[in-house]
């Protein structure tokens, strides 16, 4: 076996430049298949665990299809079913503007609340809260309203209107970090009363209520006794909102594997032809191996060789060079797969992720097949005697 | 090293993610895709694109709003 390593490197270092075409596409395929892969697990990743830190449920009122402001009351009702905890309302909505088809993720917040005031201490750490919390008018806006206010000339103040037509002026005070971009980019973060006014809902009114079961054994029943309060009330699980997403994922991702697989599947087919049709220096390789007195499965070790060659070295570089583009670069033209510019677009920064099970399912996805379309045909020749090979 | 870097920094560049749905008690993404955004279907589009002003046929609403103006005009007219 030591002498066919050695015979192989040797080959391998004096043809490397036959090798360098299968090589450069292979890594082209490694690369483009890796990197959409890349991206897809780090938003996911961010996404899952964005909503881990989401309360467990969430109560709306329906009707029709649509979702309808609730009454502030039911919050008392939720905290006195056994097992529920950190019973809280939500505010939040879009406001349209209409001449430019833009939206904004306007969302409403206690800021005296002690808990909102650690995290919005946490989230932006140059802000002077208190003088933050001295007008109520004062505003946080995300990344994305940020550069479009700036293009249309709003730099300190914003003026939104009520539903009923009534202007309300607001002061841009800082804006969210550009970590917090996946989530953040098209938000605006304002007092709840404000936001109540904007979005047109009654003081008693709220958007929904969120809740949490810490008990997971009962995470099946409680939702039927919150849904049982009201004929008219959907809850959502978290589970459920998880489960919403991965199917996304898993239908753009297999939407990629699926073209990916058609282009390794012509790759691989101009590989075997060109293989099976091995004629002059390939082919005579092989039956003056023979004829020197290298058994059938010496041949074949030594084309395995070869291959695992080409395989390490295009799979090690396809996707080394994706983890770059993706994590360094954030990967500039591809993410637009996942990213559709439609609203305010968005600038994400990606957290680097690796996930062994995506590593390996790379490498299965390119390895096995490119083995096998070149050890057939070689098999095939190495199977006929030495004599009728040369001649 | 890069490499190392990179993973060690990851969890810093989570903490003000989850630090701001802990606060907005929300994880619905930005991306922006209106497929992503039912609600932004709702809101109306019927105007005229080439002029703006121009209001869709179908909808009468100005009428009664120009009633209910008369109205407020004759009403104050009479008390004061």
């Amino acid at each position: 076996v030591k002498g066919i390593v050695r015979f192989t490197l040797l080959h391998l270092s004096r043809e490397l430049k036959r090798y360098f075409g299968v090589i450069f596409l292979s890594v082209l395929l490694l690369f483009f298949l890796s990197s959409i892969l890349f991206i897809s697990v780090s938003i996911e990743k961010m996404l899952l665990s964005a909503i881990d830190a989401e309360p467990d449920f969430v109560v709306q009122k329906l009707k029709g299809e649509r979702v309808v402001p609730i009454d502030k009351n039911i919050g008392d009702e939720l905290i006195e079913i056994a097992g529920t905890t950190k019973t809280s309302p939500r505010v939040y909505g879009r406001y349209f503007v209409q001449n430019s088809n833009k939206s904004f993720f306007i969302i409403g917040i206690d800021f005296l609340d002690e808990q909102s005031h650690k995290a919005l201490e946490e989230i932006v750490k140059e802000i002077d809260l208190n003088k933050f919390l001295l007008n109520r008018k004062n505003i946080l806006i995300g990344e994305g309203v940020k550069k479009w206010l700036d293009a249309n000339e709003y730099h300190d103040n914003l003026k939104l209107f009520t539903p009923k037509g009534k202007a309300v002026n607001f002061k841009i005070f800082s804006t969210l970090p550009e970590k917090s971009n996946l989530i953040s980019y098209d938000m605006i973060l304002m007092d709840i009363k404000s936001a109540k006014k904007i979005l047109g809902l009654k003081r008693s009114e709220v958007t929904d209520f969120t809740f949490n079961v810490p008990n997971e054994l009962e995470w099946e029943i409680i939702p039927i006794k919150v849904a049982s309060l009201d004929y008219d009330l959907r809850v959502i699980s978290k589970k459920e909102s998880k489960k919403a997403y991965e199917e996304m994922f898993d239908f753009k991702n297999g939407l990629f594997l699926l073209l990916f697989l058609m282009v390794l599947l012509a790759f691989l087919i101009i590989l075997y032809q060109r293989y099976s049709q091995i004629g002059g220096l390939e082919r005579e390789t092989i039956g003056a191996l023979r004829a020197i007195g290298w058994s059938m499965q010496d041949v074949l070790l030594f084309k395995f060789l070869e291959a695992v060659f080409v395989i390490a070295i295009s799979y090690l570089l396809g996707v080394t060079l994706a983890y770059f583009y993706v994590f360094y670069f954030d990967a500039p033209i591809l993410r637009q797969i996942f990213i559709a510019p439609d609203n305010l677009g968005i600038e994400l920064t990606f957290i680097p992720q690796i996930d062994f099970f995506i590593l390996v399912s790379i490498f299965l996805f390119y390895a096995l097949p490119f083995m096998a379309s070149i050890l057939i045909p070689v098999w095939k020749v190495a199977v006929k005697s030495p004599k009728e090979v040369l001649r | 090293m890069a490499l190392f870097d990179y993973l060690r920094s990851a969890k810093t560049l989570e903490k003000p993610l989850l630090s701001l749905v802990h606060l907005t008690q929300h994880s619905s993404l930005a991306f922006g895709v209106s497929w992503y955004e039912p609600r932004l279907r709702r809101y109306q589009k019927a105007i005229f694109a080439p002029y703006p002003e121009l209001v869709p046929a179908d909808r009468l609403g100005f009428i009664y709003n120009f009633k209910v103006k008369l109205k407020g005009i004759k009403r104050r007219g009479i008390t004061k």
